[in-house]
């Protein structure tokens, strides 16, 4: 009996583990595949889905001087496109517009560095035809998110990202937001 | 090697006692174990609910900390944060009421209740879809007139200003749809005057109209304020002198606005004390009853014998507290569609408005379909927005009646049809349907011109009538890369068929639905979650099964109106519950126009005399939004950029509503020897759209902490065990 609990446990405790981990590792994994094609896509400037069943496509490339960090931004907010990297939210999806560009990423994924973006730090879009824009970063906000709904100035050519807060918090719900606006130079 | 099963069970001990015992053991240790795993189980799935559910229910109190924003408000710079907001002293509207349209001009009045120059920001809550016309700013001599400016003007300005490090800057707030304005440089205990005109429309609903002014003005401001004053009579004369400043400038405005304490400042409480008025012209066009107001005492007075025309004023001895006021009448029930008219002149040009009011609702006929609902089973739909779509479309099949015709597409990057065209709504058919959609999962691409064109083409039922309505009800989430693709698809599209789009999950691409719908000539409607799914939809279902009006035509006597503009262009249909506008723009008066139509029983046709004498605002600011509206949907179609926007821009400007190339800009100016000069500090208003969050947290730090947890528990607990059972054996055994 006694003899029985352990392995039982053990192995129950090494399954939650595994399916955990799978998250983090898809995530990793599909990245490598989306930065790919996403090179591709520069390379022959066609929408180019990173593998054939995919449901989106890479649209842009954000990097983080400072930071030395590089994402590739998928196309739409829904969140089997937010499993496999940042995607940007219709209609706030065109670079090089008039209109603000909007992502939302993972806190505890491809967004969990965002707590080290400060103020004033630039961050460079590139769109597809590899020419970039700078961003300044102009303000950090922590916003409620019990209604869902984050009002963005339609004229203002701006960035902002989205991801959860409190970035230390394990879990997967949050009624607040953590949300950079940059503003174009 | 080779003995067999069988040949064992020869061997006849099972009847011993020994084996039963045995056996009676195994069994009990066995069901022990099972039992263990299984509450183990529970537990860790009781556990992850319960750390998940602690987790939604802590937040809620932080988010009312934020200043509500009921109504206009001044910011003040204020060191002190409890200082920094301000209501209005008082507060003059004055309302026209035409049809389904209001303008609305609303005068606040603040005072700097400091004793020192501070920068303020004024913010008023606009309601929803009203569009801001101008905006009079008035502190002292200063002026800040707001305007609509074509975008490179107004670029021009702002980075002037910016250059000469006058900042403009502005605010994010969680509100939608705040307008915010700076304004700097506010003398202590001055007032500061600040007009706002805007157009926004009544709400309709069910025979009952509503208007809802966001005027909220608290006591609070009142009871801080007429302390100080009370106690300092030098204060209190500054103040009053500034009024008195004030009124004299403004006496042209005014004129036109109704008794305030204004226009008598000698007495402080007055001002203290005083109270909003609000005057409201009432046209309905139409007769209606039952006027009141919710929030507020009022007076009316019918200004003719129709009663379609009231004047509408508050009761003298009302206190307004700090609600918005609302107003609601009602539709006199009737058993034909009624249809309301208003003229505007502007300069030489004529503007009409068409409001059709549908019948009463219990008189709705269910009419014959030929329906096709098409169902996006797209990667980007996986999760609740699946389980959404499903519900919705399952219940949508239950609401379907024995005359009509069906099927079903599902879509990924493939096409799937429930049947080869479409079938009876028999229950044989319903049970196929149903088993169809229950097998549905969300995997793959969006491949959404190909079931579309399908459905445009997909053959009639034998079994159905001639005129039955071709209705295609199209539910997704919109994430469709080739938007206008699809819209030309269906503008080009012919035969007589409607398309209404059903909005999938918390974030669906709003527009795309919105203008499919209208290339469709539908309706849409949005689940956002799983909740809506019973009442919107069973709703939106049977709205569109009852058309009250197909197919509306506009004669209008083409001999004598050679330039007509209507909007929108092709007309929609009438539903009951939901009323229609159309804007026609004329270079000479109407004076009367025929309607044609079809009913589910009859043709239906109706001649309006227009009464084109009395001259209605807000016309034609509806028209021009309407015009930039329907230019800007000629985008899709292909029409000629520079062309559009050229013509866009000319009519933004020449209406003053704002457009995407047009934004509205407050120039602030300085009174000199009686001459307005401007400035060049430049404020920029800002109109805001609201945007869905997703979740951003995969949560998988949770899980593995547990799964960590457990596996630490099992090898502590066997190194206590371990130490316990020697420590035992030490004790006993030395």
């Amino acid at each position: 009996m006694k003899k029985l609990i352990k392995p039982s446990l053990l192995i129950i405790g090494s399954l939650l583990c595994l399916q955990a981990s799978w998250l983090p590792a898809k995530a990793w994994l599909s990245q490598q595949l989306i930065s790919y094609s996403w090179h591709q896509t520069l390379a022959l400037q066609q929408k180019i889905k990173p593998w054939p069943w995919a449901d989106t496509y890479p649209i842009a490339e954000l990097s983080f001087k400072r930071l030395t960090r590089r994402l590739v931004v998928l196309n739409g907010g829904d969140p089997s496109t937010l499993a496999f990297s940042a995607g940007a939210i219709a209609p706030f999806n065109k670079v090089n517009s008039t209109q603000p560009f909007v992502v939302a990423g993972h806190r505890d994924s491809h967004f969990s560095f965002l707590n080290e973006v400060a103020m004033k730090d630039i961050i460079s879009l590139a769109d597809q035809y590899g020419q970039s824009q700078l961003y300044q970063v102009e303000a950090i906000n922590i916003v409620d998110a019990l209604t869902g709904q984050l009002p963005i100035l339609t004229d203002d050519s701006s960035l902002i990202l989205i991801t959860c807060y409190p970035f230390d918090d394990p879990s997967s719900n949050s009624n607040e937001r953590y949300v950079i606006t940059a503003k174009l130079l | 090697m080779f003995i067999s099963r069988k040949n064992r069970q020869f061997i006849d001990y099972q009847d011993s006692y020994y084996y039963r015992q045995q056996y009676k053991k195994r069994r009990n240790k066995w069901l022990k174990l099972s039992l263990l795993v299984f509450l183990i189980l529970l537990s860790c799935l009781a556990f992850v609910r319960f750390a998940q559910s602690s987790e939604m229910a802590l937040p809620d109190n932080t988010t009312n900390n934020n200043t509500l924003i009921k109504g206009p408000q001044l910011l003040f710079d204020h060191p002190n944060p409890a200082r920094q907001a301000n209501f209005p002293i008082d507060i003059q509207t004055n309302v026209e009421i035409n049809g389904l349209i209001a303008y609305v001009e609303i005068k606040q009045t603040f005072v700097n209740p400091h004793a020192i120059a501070l920068e303020g920001t004024y913010q008023f809550p606009l309601p929803e879809d009203a569009a801001i016309k101008r905006l009079m700013i008035k502190v002292g001599d200063n002026e800040i007139v707001g305007e609509i400016m074509a975008k490179s003007t107004a670029k021009v300005l702002y980075q002037q200003a910016k250059s000469q490090g006058k900042k403009a800057s502005l605010l994010v707030q969680q509100q939608p749809n705040l307008f915010i304005n700076k304004i700097a440089n506010i003398p202590p205990q001055a007032s500061v005057i600040v007009t706002l005109t805007f157009m926004m429309p009544v709400s309709f609903s069910q025979g009952k109209f509503d208007l809802r002014l966001p005027l909220a003005m608290t006591k609070r401001y009142q009871a801080k304020l007429s302390q100080p004053l009370s106690e300092n009579p030098q204060v209190a004369k500054t103040a009053e002198l500034t009024e008195q400043r004030t009124a004299y400038s403004a006496n042209k405005l005014r004129a036109q606005l109704h008794t305030s304490t204004i226009q008598a400042p000698s007495h402080l409480t007055s001002i203290a004390n005083s109270q909003s008025s609000i005057n409201i012209t009432l046209n309905s066009g139409i007769a209606i009853t039952a006027i009141s107001s919710a929030s507020h005492k009022i007076v009316m007075r019918a200004l003719n014998a129709d009663q379609n025309a009231y004047f509408i004023t508050l009761n003298q001895s009302e206190v307004v507290t700090n609600k918005s006021f609302v107003l609601s009448w009602q539709l006199l029930a009737s058993e034909q569609a009624k249809i309301s008219s208003f003229t505007e002149q502007v300069s030489d040009e004529y503007y009409t408005l068409l409001t059709f009011f549908p019948p009463k609702t219990d008189l709705a006929q269910v009419i014959a379909r030929d329906i096709i609902f098409i169902i996006d089973t797209s990667g980007s739909m996986q999760g609740s927005a699946m389980e959404q779509a499903k519900a919705s479309l399952l219940l949508a099949i239950l609401q379907l009646n024995d005359k009509d015709s069906f099927n079903i597409i599902a879509f990924n990057d493939t096409t799937e049809l429930l049947f080869a065209g479409t079938k009876v709504a028999a229950s044989h058919n319903i049970k196929k349907a149903q088993q169809f959609i229950n097998h549905l999962t969300a995997d793959g691409g969006t491949e959404m011109y190909r079931p579309l064109s399908n459905a445009l083409m997909m053959k009639k039922s034998a079994a159905q009538i001639a005129q039955a309505i071709r209705q295609i009800v199209f539910i997704t989430d919109g994430a469709v890369a080739n938007e206008f693709e699809l819209m030309q698809l269906l503008e080009n599209a012919r035969g007589d068929f409607r398309l209404y789009t059903v909005g999938i999950g918390a974030a669906p691409n709003g527009y795309f639905m919105k203008k499919a719908a209208q290339f469709g000539r539908g309706r849409y409607v949005f689940i956002q979650s799983q909740n809506d799914v019973q009442q919107k939809m069973s709703d939106f279902m049977t709205k569109i099964s009852q058309p009250a009006i197909t197919n509306i035509d506009l004669i209008i006597d083409s001999q004598v109106h050679q330039h007509l503009e209507v909007y929108p262009k092709s007309i929609p249909d009438l539903y009951f519950d939901e009323p229609l506008q159309i804007a026609i723009k004329s270079q000479f008066p109407i004076t009367s126009l025929q309607l044609t139509g079809n009913t589910v029983t009859a043709p239906w046709y109706q001649e309006l005399i227009i009464d084109s004498e009395q001259s209605s605002t807000g016309i034609s600011s509806l028209w021009a939004r309407r015009k930039i509206e329907s230019l800007l949907d000629s985008l899709v179609s292909g029409a000629d950029q520079a062309k559009v926007k050229f013509q866009v821009m000319t009519t933004s400007l020449k209406h003053q509503i704002i457009s995407p190339y047009t934004s509205f800009i407050a120039l602030e100016k300085q009174q000199k020897d009686g001459l307005l000069l401007a400035k060049n500090s430049v404020f920029q208003a800002h109109e805001s759209l609201m945007v869905a969050m997703p979740k951003t947290a995969l949560g998988w730090k949770l899980q593995f902490l547990l799964g960590m947890a457990l596996l630490l528990l099992v090898t502590m607990s066997e190194a206590i065990i371990l130490r316990g059972y020697q420590c035992i054996k030490l004790r006993y055994y030395p």
